[in-house]
């Protein structure tokens, strides 16, 4: 009883050493690590849409300018390793994506990475309608499932999106 | 016997080319000289930081319960150290976080944890991991000049991920990458596999020591 006492504070010394570690670390880097996310964010974004992108976007369920000329998505769809999360712009019936963060395995799924391959720029402006039907890649077939599906989740989310904003009437109007 | 220790740990009982540990990351992020630099820095951080308070906590960590210890203390500054990358090494961080990441299940540290630094007071503990740093870092350095010469024709390229824009001037252009199979996995086995076979070959005794020591033993 003695040892079960003893081994469960010095678990709980260590733990909460390890905890006041990270949260002071935490407190130390989050405004850098913040800036860092948001400045690749909005090169990303700006990447896409092929010049600046605007700073002052809202986004509501992962979709930004629903009601406009082209809209921006963020989601993400299951991988073999997890979620994969991406961004999209969808202009004109046409797509283009890069995937934002992934657990994929490197190697095999390099390909959905847009700074080691160029398999995801290649297919800038592909239609929505066929970037279901894309030419699956050995070795990767669920990651590429997922990355098949992503056009069609893009798509229904905007829909969503205008609907909850009743964009037709706002653009009639 | 700290001189001792580090000696040990970074060249006789090297973990990368004596021990043939934590390899995956070794082999994956060593194809530039750059990226091998950052896992080096990032590894090294990890095994002295987790040794050091292995070391001072050795008293109270529960014999029964000390791997789950170690883990959490070397899972804790994997993730300090993942922190400061995405801080301070953004460019870097993406490139490599993955890597990073894994440093937590990496059997060299841990390996060092419970065999070592358990057991030791935190003076050697301390130059032990210095010495498993130095050697990890020779092994992944070494394996990635290589790999970046022949692969991409370069040597220290893009190292102002690391060291701000100064150390963009240090690339080096050799000449057209002359074997871009360096770059891939069955070249970073290949070229891990002979450069390892080269350390050992260095550090075994030549036959004639050998021999010598045998007839002063009979």
């Amino acid at each position: 009883m003695r040892n079960l006492i003893t081994n469960t504070l010095a678990l709980l010394v260590i733990g909460g050493l390890c905890g006041l570690a990270l949260t002071q670390t935490h407190q130390f880097t989050r405004e850098p690590v913040e800036a860092n996310r948001v400045r690749q964010a909005q090169a990303l974004l700006s990447e896409l849409l092929g010049r600046q992108a605007p700073t002052d976007m809202s986004w509501q369920n992962g979709v930004a300018n629903p009601c406009g000329p082209w809209q921006f998505v963020r989601s993400a769809a299951n991988g073999y390793s997890g979620s994969i999360r991406y961004l999209a712009l969808l202009e004109k019936g046409n797509i283009r994506l890069r995937v934002t963060r992934h657990q994929e395995t490197p190697g095999i799924a390099d390909f959905i990475n847009h700074k080691v391959d160029p398999y995801l720029p290649n297919l800038d402006d592909t239609s929505i309608a066929s970037w279901g039907d894309l030419d699956n890649i050995t070795g990767a077939t669920i990651t590429h499932k997922a990355l098949r599906s992503m056009a069609a989740q893009a798509q229904t989310l905007v829909a969503h999106q205008q609907e909850r904003d009743n964009c037709e009437q706002s653009n009639e109007s | 016997m700290s001189h001792n220790d580090f000696r040990q740990a970074a060249i006789t009982n090297n973990p990368a080319w004596m021990q043939l540990l934590g390899l995956c990351p070794l082999l994956a992020v060593s194809n530039s000289v750059a990226n091998a630099t950052g896992l080096a820095l990032a590894s090294a951080f990890v095994v002295i930081g987790s040794n050091t308070s292995i070391s001072l906590l050795r008293r109270i960590i529960p014999q029964a319960a000390r791997l789950p210890c170690f883990v959490l203390i070397i899972a804790t500054f994997t993730t300090l150290t993942v922190m400061a990358l995405e801080a301070y090494a953004f460019d870097l961080y993406s490139r490599i976080a993955l890597f990073v990441q894994i440093i937590v299940t990496n059997c060299m540290i841990l390996g060092r944890a419970e065999v070592f630094a358990s057991r030791q007071p935190v003076g050697r503990a301390l130059m032990d991991a210095l010495g498993t740093a130095v050697g990890f870092a020779l092994a992944l350095l070494a394996l990635g000049a290589v790999r970046e010469v022949l692969g991409q024709g370069t040597l220290l390229a893009n190292m102002d991920m690391l060291f701000g824009q100064a150390a963009a001037q240090w690339q080096m252009t050799l000449f057209p990458p002359p074997l871009s199979l360096a770059l891939l996995p069955p070249g970073a086995f290949i070229i891990a596999g002979l450069l390892f076979a080269l350390a050992q070959g260095l550090m075994s005794p030549s036959p004639k020591t050998q021999s010598n020591t045998q007839a002063e033993t009979l």
